[in-house]
């Protein structure tokens, strides 16, 4: 740990040296000695950890240094020594910000010891938490979390980079497991945001008579059961980020209390009367149609329009060819390293059924397939036997959705298009048709 | 002479910075030097009835003397301090700096000897 610095401001020479002599017994304070207070404040931009401050100075009273001290040095704690016990003076002290206030009698070192102890602590936890910050903005640098190159996910590189660079409210869609989440914590995290909070709410696990309460707080008593005073998620996130995940299924009459939070940026507690002003980057997620729920009725669509800001629609794993082998030996590697077992390979025959299967459950349906299987295998290597899949049968799925004979093809003709990187040429072979079909249906724009 | 009728009594002091000889030294000669200074300072400012002086004087010297445990002149420099600062009882208060003065110096003598100041 780095040194603590201590400041004594103590006129009393004896009583100084005293102090500095006991406090510099631990060999990580490094204290310097004051005997007034005008020499304490021009030492200042040394940055102490701790001021220990004589109430009685020959220059200021202490209540002027300290005053000054919270000035220029906020942070720093000071706590008073004083040869005098005065409640009202060290009332008065305390209110203006003393950390502790202490009569100079025999307790005075063990008092300050556990300051010393309380306030390392406290230093300590503060940089641990930094640290863990600036290791979850590494964990998230999105290049590192989203992997791949195929042009459906490079689109959206682009898209969270233009994200990054301003506070438009993000609006991400896609298929369930298409990683919905994981790009909102890449946007907060690589934003000018990243050190404040990011708060993810799941509206649809909130049940309809809490969510306000929960979004926005409540006040104590405000209904059978608000027994304290309760922040909301909007609070929590102040600064920060909140992304609300699944905000198709918000119901009307909350969805009018969220537009006017969008709108006015301020919000009140439930049962309570203060506006409090809020700043929180929005990203909103669904896997719902919004502008189809807006016809239906069961959206507004003034809020619709407030959540659009940028669009980022993320593909499903079927449509990013390659990607899946990316992302499959990713997390192979990931389960090996966090399990501490030697890195395993993956066959040709296990990379063919991987690209060969649909992944209605998209990347986090592949993580899981690939975790098994690297469970399974008995060797270095995870092959066709270990991938095992048990999603629900896709292709019934998809014939379920009773689309034209045309819009099939067109789905088909798509699906093998975005996996072939637009080889026209590799498709039409793969699905045995003529290139000229596939290149009138693209003219057409019926892909 | 018993630890009991040992004028001062260095306890707190060693408690505070250990029993390193070369430092308790230095802090006796310290604790010579702001004694005399304090002393004087009290004398001086009484003769003068500046008693906030006085009051200031005694507020400093009291935890000194507490950490070299001159027990005995706790009670006396609470009494100057406190009848310094209601603005002296003049003669009264003034009697008593000098006494307590009077054995301070004697009792600083004893430190002198046993230091070799």
């Amino acid at each position: 740990m780095e040194c603590f610095r201590i400041f004594v401001v103590e006129d009393d020479p004896l009583y100084g040296e005293m102090l500095k002599h006991h406090l510099s017994l631990n060999p990580d304070n490094e204290v310097h000695l004051f005997k007034t207070g005008s020499e304490c404040l021009k030492n200042l931009y040394r940055t102490p950890s701790l001021i220990s401050l004589d109430y009685s100075l020959p220059d200021m009273s202490g209540l002027d240094v300290m005053r000054q001290i919270k000035k220029e040095n906020g942070d720093t704690p000071v706590v008073i020594v004083s040869g005098q016990e005065d409640i009202s003076t060290a009332v008065a002290l305390l209110r203006e910000g003393a950390y502790d206030y202490f009569v100079k009698d025999d307790d005075v070192k063990d008092r300050l010891w556990n300051i010393i102890k309380k306030i390392r602590e406290n230093l300590q936890l503060k940089s641990e938490i930094s640290y863990l910050k600036e290791e979850i903005g590494r964990k998230y640098e999105f290049r590192n979390v989203i992997k791949g190159n195929s042009p459906a996910i490079r689109q959206i590189f682009s898209l969270i980079e233009k994200a990054i660079k301003t506070n438009i409210t993000v609006s991400v869609t896609g298929e369930t497991g298409t990683g919905k989440e994981l790009v909102a914590k890449a946007i907060h995290y690589n934003s000018p945001r990243a050190k404040k909070p990011f708060v993810a709410v799941n509206v649809s696990a909130i049940p309809r008579d809490l969510i306000e309460s929960e979004m926005f707080g409540h006040e104590k008593g405000s209904f059978t059961g608000a027994i304290t005073r309760k922040t909301g998620k909007f609070e929590q996130a102040q600064g920060g980020s909140i992304f609300l995940d699944e905000i198709g299924e918000m119901d009307l009459h909350m969805q009018s209390k969220l537009l006017r939070v969008i709108q006015e940026r301020e919000l009140s507690r439930v049962g309570g009367n203060d506006l409090i002003k809020i700043d929180v980057r929005l990203i909103v997620a669904t896997n719902r149609n919004l502008a189809e729920e807006v016809q239906k009725g069961n959206f507004r669509e003034d809020l619709y329009y407030r959540l659009l800001g940028l669009p980022i629609e993320l593909p499903p794993l079927r449509y990013r060819g390659n990607d899946i082998l990316i992302l499959a030996k990713f997390f192979v590697d990931d389960f090996c390293q966090e399990n501490k077992i030697p890195k395993l390979a993956i066959s040709e025959a296990a990379q063919q059924k991987l690209m060969q299967y649909s992944f209605p459950g998209n990347v986090r349906e592949l993580k899981a397939v690939m975790e098994l299987a690297a469970v399974l295998t008995d060797s270095d290597q995870i092959d066709e036997q270990h991938i095992s899949f048990n999603s629900t049968n896709a292709s019934s799925n998809f014939l379920l959705e009773e689309n034209t004979l045309e819009e099939y093809t067109s789905k088909i003709i798509r699906f093998y298009l975005d996996k072939y990187d637009n080889n026209v040429v590799l498709v039409a072979k793969k699905l045995d048709i003529g290139k000229s079909t596939i290149y009138r249906m693209i003219k057409e724009n019926k892909l | 002479m018993s630890e009991s009728e040992h004028p001062y009594n260095l306890r707190k002091l060693i408690d505070y910075i250990g029993d390193d000889p070369v430092t308790i030294r230095e802090m006796v000669g310290i604790f010579l030097q702001s004694a005399n200074d304090l002393s004087s300072q009290m004398l001086d400012s009484g003769m003068k009835n500046d008693w906030e002086n006085v009051a200031k004087a005694a507020h400093k010297l009291k935890p000194s003397l507490d950490i070299f445990g001159m027990d005995e002149l706790m009670a006396p420099i609470r009494q100057i301090e406190q009848q310094a600062k209601n603005g002296g009882h003049t003669d009264e208060t003034f009697n008593l700096v000098k006494s307590l003065v009077q054995r301070l110096k004697s009792i600083m003598l004893f430190m002198r000897s046993d230091y070799q100041f």
